[in-house]
């Protein structure tokens, strides 16, 4: 931003520019003029030279002719002949061409001409003698062809056009105009050096101000990612509070109202979820992790997720995935991507369904999300990628959201380099198409139907977290769906319940599991808990590690370990599929 | 025979004074020629030429003027023949002339130099008439004043010396 003092500043240099060109362009003009005036006496005194040349040896002509009786000759034209002569010597030594003639060769050509003309002048009274038959033909023509000839064309040489005139006019530099050119070009450069440190110094002010600006940015996305964790904390333990209360005293009464309260939390957890990765987008936080991510399993979850929500509103989800792909891309990354299309998508859409499809295309593998609901128009189409963008809709007023989703799908998808298309007509729906490129792994067989209600009824669970409130919620959740419980908030628990467990179950396969929090302690985590228990029970127990971190490489860290890390806030339904996968090996 | 020739003679005289009644003929030049005029002009002396010695350019009317030339050192005095007069007494108004000098230099000027912008016919440099060597017998000279509208490369190359020859275009 330019300050006033700065606009006065740059108003006032601008003024001295025009001015000095104003300068500079006058004085050229000037000198132009003058150099060409200068040129032209100088052409002046170079035709006149030439001319006392040629009228000498026309007066050498005459005087042999005349001498030698040649009738065509009088003494008349002698006399006329020498007069004409003696003019041209009269134009070089007087008057401008004089003056331009004096400073050639240090006056050494203006004392030739002298020294000829006082020759020519000597000659005058053997010229008004002349008659037919003159003894002193010899001697005059001698004197001219020896003596004024050669000298005459010395100064022919000298006064030609040449270095000669160039040095004489450099001579003469202290001219006016040769000297406000000099001022003004010097002004020009004084200016220009000027105006542009004044540049330099506002480009480094603007480089510091973006630097700031970067830094705040950075600092709002740490800030953001752990007020995120601190705020994952309570609102997983409501959710899994609520589900319990709500399986324990559900009644068709009050069914509505536990509807709500899920769905608030929902909403939260997604808007939660959807600001972080904001921040975390415009400080560029996010660091990409590609590697071969098997489709299949990618589409199931996502279905898992969704499947809830989607028959809440009566909405057929369905999935088309007729092969097993690998993909190359970001695994948590792909993930929020399609989260967020398939969310957006079952919250427009009243009534139809709500597709996911696999496809293949040439080297790429689609992914498509297409859905039955009210449609973009073209000219929406432009804005929907825009943050803090809500389409105007009747149907989802009561859905109010910050409208990210499809800013973070869009920005994410030129993270990866994803090809992102829509295709939409209004009243019929919508469909969105992100375009990955295929992994050279090869595919593995996975069941596509993996969704199967499993009963959990009679697996023992262990829960390790230091939290109390999501402790006793996750007792209540797991003990309704029949597993049995136990818990541990410390490594030392957590030993101490191995141990027990070992003596009581020696070798009953798929019915134990690990559930922990990944923060407990600041001498160990969650996946050093499990690794202890692993170790004493002597056996690779499934295991999954709950964590509200949001930092892609920590989650990839805790992957790295071998177990399946969830993030907080994990929802019943997810929370249920994720322990029967881990219990079937799916 | 010699009658009829008489009284051709007359008759071309009178057809002669007739065609020149609002000016004073030529008369015929007395010294030695110094100036001829040719070409399209309404009074002669001469078949088809006018003709004039010293004596009848200074009859015109002399002026003296104090000026500078680029051949000459300092402000000098001339004297000599208003080219506007002189153009008066061969009846020329308008048009170009070119005038030829002994030293074979011609040049083109307007008769308009002549008659607006004072170029005078000069005879005397320094109360001396011009000889050949000083570029004489006569040389045209521009005033050059503050009146003079007239630019330097302009009069530069007009102002012929040793004039011979005035050829009316």
């Amino acid at each position: 931003m330019i300050r006033q003092n700065d606009r006065i500043k740059y108003i006032i240099i601008f003024i001295a520019f025009l001015a000095l060109s104003a300068l500079l362009a006058h004085a050229y003009l000037k000198n132009t003029d003058e150099e060409t005036e200068y040129t032209r006496r100088v052409r002046h005194v170079v035709v006149n030279a030439y001319e006392l040349e040629l009228k000498m040896k026309e007066l050498q002509n005459v005087y042999n002719s005349f001498v030698m009786g040649h009738p065509s000759y009088s003494k008349d034209d002698l006399d006329l002949a020498y007069a004409i002569t003696h003019s041209k010597y009269e134009t070089l030594m007087m008057g401008d061409t004089y003056d331009l003639i004096k400073p050639l060769k240090e006056g050494q050509v203006v004392a030739l001409i002298t020294t000829n003309f006082n020759t020519f002048l000597s000659l005058k009274p053997d010229i008004d003698e002349a008659r037919v038959g003159d003894k002193n033909l010899t001697r005059i023509d001698d004197c001219i062809k020896d003596k004024l000839l050669p000298d005459i064309m010395g100064i022919v040489k000298a006064t030609r056009i040449g270095t000669n005139w160039k040095s004489a006019a450099w001579e003469d530099a202290t001219k006016e105009s040769r000297l406000q050119m000099q001022f003004a070009m010097l002004g020009l450069l004084m200016l220009s050096i000027g105006l542009f440190s004044l540049l330099l110094l506002q480009v480094r002010a603007t480089r510091d101000a973006l630097i700031k600006a970067e830094q705040a940015k950075v600092t709002k996305a740490k800030f953001l990612t752990v007020a995120g964790h601190d705020l994952r904390q309570p609102l997983q333990a409501s959710s899994l509070l609520l589900s319990t209360l709500q399986s324990q005293s559900q009644t068709p009464e009050n069914a509505r109202l536990f509807k709500g309260i899920h769905y608030s939390l929902d909403s939260i957890t997604e808007l939660l979820n959807g600001m972080l990765d904001i921040s975390r987008l415009d400080a560029d936080l996010l660091t990409v992790n590609r590697e071969p991510i098997p489709v299949t399993a990618l589409v199931n979850r996502m279905l898992d997720r969704y499947e809830e929500q989607a028959l809440s509103k009566n909405l057929r989800l369905s999935l088309i995935n007729p092969n097993d792909f690998y993909i190359n891309s970001d695994q948590l990354l792909l993930e929020r991507i399609i989260s967020n299309l398939l969310s957006n998508a079952i919250r427009y859409t009243q009534k139809g369904k709500v597709q996911l499809i696999v496809s293949s295309e040439d080297n790429n593998v689609c992914i498509t999300i297409r859905d039955s609901g009210p449609g973009i128009s073209e000219d929406d189409l432009k804005l929907i990628f825009k943050e803090f963008v809500q389409l105007d809709s009747p149907s989802n007023e009561d859905h109010k959201g910050l409208g990210l989703g499809l800013s973070i799908v869009k920005r994410l998808c030129n993270l990866l380099g994803h090809e992102l298309t829509v295709t939409s007509k209004p009243g019929i729906g919508s469909e969105f198409k992100i375009s990955l490129p295929k992994a050279s792994a090869a595919p593995i067989g996975l069941p596509n139907k993996a969704r199967d209600q499993w009963s959990l009824v009679g697996v023992t669970i262990i829960v390790v977290e230091d939290n109390e409130d999501i402790l006793s919620s996750f007792d209540l959740l797991l003990s309704t769906w029949g597993c049995k419980v136990v818990t541990a908030s410390n490594m030392e628990e957590a030993i101490q319940l191995a141990e027990k467990l070992k003596n009581s179950h020696p070798d009953d396969d798929n019915d134990l599991l690990i559930i922990s929090d990944y923060y407990l302690n600041k001498d160990y985590n969650g996946c050093d808990v499990i690794k202890k228990i692993q170790t004493i029970i002597a056996r690779d127990l499934p295991a999954m590690v709950i964590t509200a971190e949001t930092d892609p490489e920590r989650l990839e860290e805790i992957r790295q370990t071998g177990n399946s890390v969830f993030r907080k806030p994990l929802k019943p339904a997810t929370l249920r599929v994720a322990i029967q996968r881990l219990l079937r090996q799916v | 025979m010699s009658i009829v020739v008489r009284i051709l003679t007359c008759f071309a005289i009178l057809v002669m004074s007739i065609m020149s009644a609002n000016a004073d003929i030529l008369k015929a030049p007395e010294g030695k020629v110094i100036l001829t005029i040719t070409g399209n002009i309404k009074h002669t002396n001469a078949p088809g030429e006018a003709r004039f010695d010293r004596e009848m350019l200074e009859a015109l009317g002399m002026v003296s003027i104090d000026t500078e030339t680029y051949w000459t050192d300092g402000v000098q005095k001339f004297e000599g023949v208003p080219g506007k007069l002189l153009m008066e007494a061969v009846g020329v108004t308008e048009g170009k002339l070119q005038i030829h000098a002994l030293d074979k230099y011609k040049a083109k000027v307007p008769v308009e130099d002549l008659i607006k912008h004072r170029a005078t016919i000069m005879l005397k440099n320094m109360g001396e008439y011009l000889t050949v060597a000083k570029k004489g017998p006569l040389w045209l000279i521009y005033p050059i004043d503050d009146e003079q509208k007239l630019l330097k490369k302009q009069i530069n190359s007009r102002s012929v010396w040793q004039i011979q020859t005035i050829e009316v275009l």
